[in-house]
C-alpha cells in the first residue's frame, strides 16, 4: 500500500463523522444565509432582541457540528485520538499565535484590524489548521 | 519501537483489516503499530499479546 495514499484515507470513523456532519454544515450555510439576509433587510423595523437572535442563529447548526465532532472523538481508538489531538493542537496554537501577532501589531497601531471579520473568521481558520495538524500527525505516525 | 505485530498477523493469514476487526481499532492503527511508527497503549498491546498468544516482550522490542 502506498504510504502516501494510506496517510490520507479516511479511517471508518473519519468516514462516519463526515457523514454525519454534512447535514448540520448545510444547515450552517443555509441559515447563515437566511439570517444574513433578513438581519440586513429588517434593521430598523424589527427590535434589536430579535435582529440579535437572528444573527446567532448560526450558532445552533454549528453546535450541531460539534456534537457531532465530540460524538466521532470519543469513538476514536487511541491512534485517532492522538491524530485528532495533533490537529487541536496545532490549530489552536497556530491560530491562536497567528491573532496573539495581529493583536500586537493593531496595540501598537501598524496595522488596522477588522475585529468583526477577525472573531468571525477564529473557527474556520481553526477547522482549517486543525486538518493541517491532523496531516502532520499522520505523516509523524501514520 | 520495533515489533513483529506483521509476521505474526501474516503467519494467522488476517489482513490488517481483519486484524483491526478483531482488536476493535481502525485498520490504520495496525499499519501504524506495524510500521513501527506507533506505539500501542498497554491494553491494546496486552490484547494483540493474548490474540497471537504470545507474551508482550516477543512482540514488542523496545532496542533497550
Amino acid at each position: 500500500m502506498n504510504p502516501f495514499i494510506d496517510m490520507i484515507r479516511f479511517t471508518p470513523n473519519e468516514k462516519t463523522y463526515y457523514r454525519r456532519s454534512l447535514a448540520p454544515t448545510v444547515a450552517f450555510l443555509a441559515v447563515m444565509f437566511v439570517a444574513a439576509a433578513l438581519v440586513r433587510q429588517n434593521r430598523a423595523d424589527w427590535p434589536f432582541e430579535i435582529l440579535v437572535l437572528l444573527a446567532l442563529l448560526p450558532v445552533l447548526p454549528m453546535a450541531w457540528v460539534m456534537k457531532v465532532y465530540i460524538d466521532y472523538f470519543q469513538a476514536c481508538d487511541e491512534w485517532e485520538k492522538l491524530i485528532e489531538i495533533y490537529g487541536i493542537c496545532i490549530g489552536v496554537l497556530a491560530v491562536g499565535m497567528v491573532y496573539f501577532a495581529l493583536g500586537l501589531l493593531g496595540l501598537f497601531k501598524l496595522v488596522v484590524l477588522d475585529g468583526t471579520w477577525l472573531a468571525y473568521g477564529m473557527l474556520p481558520a481553526v477547522m482549517l489548521v486543525y486538518t493541517l495538524g491532523k496531516v502532520v500527525g499522520r505523516w509523524r505516525h501514520g | 519501537m520495533k515489533n513483529i505485530v506483521r509476521e505474526r498477523r501474516e503467519l494467522q493469514g488476517w489482513s490488517q483489516g481483519e486484524l483491526a476487526e478483531r482488536l476493535a481499532v481502525s485498520r490504520q492503527t495496525i499499519n501504524a503499530i506495524e510500521t513501527g511508527k506507533y506505539d500501542p497503549s498497554l491494553p491494546l498491546a496486552f490484547k494483540l499479546a493474548r490474540l497471537f498468544t504470545a507474551p508482550i516482550e516477543t512482540l514488542f522490542d523496545d532496542e533497550a
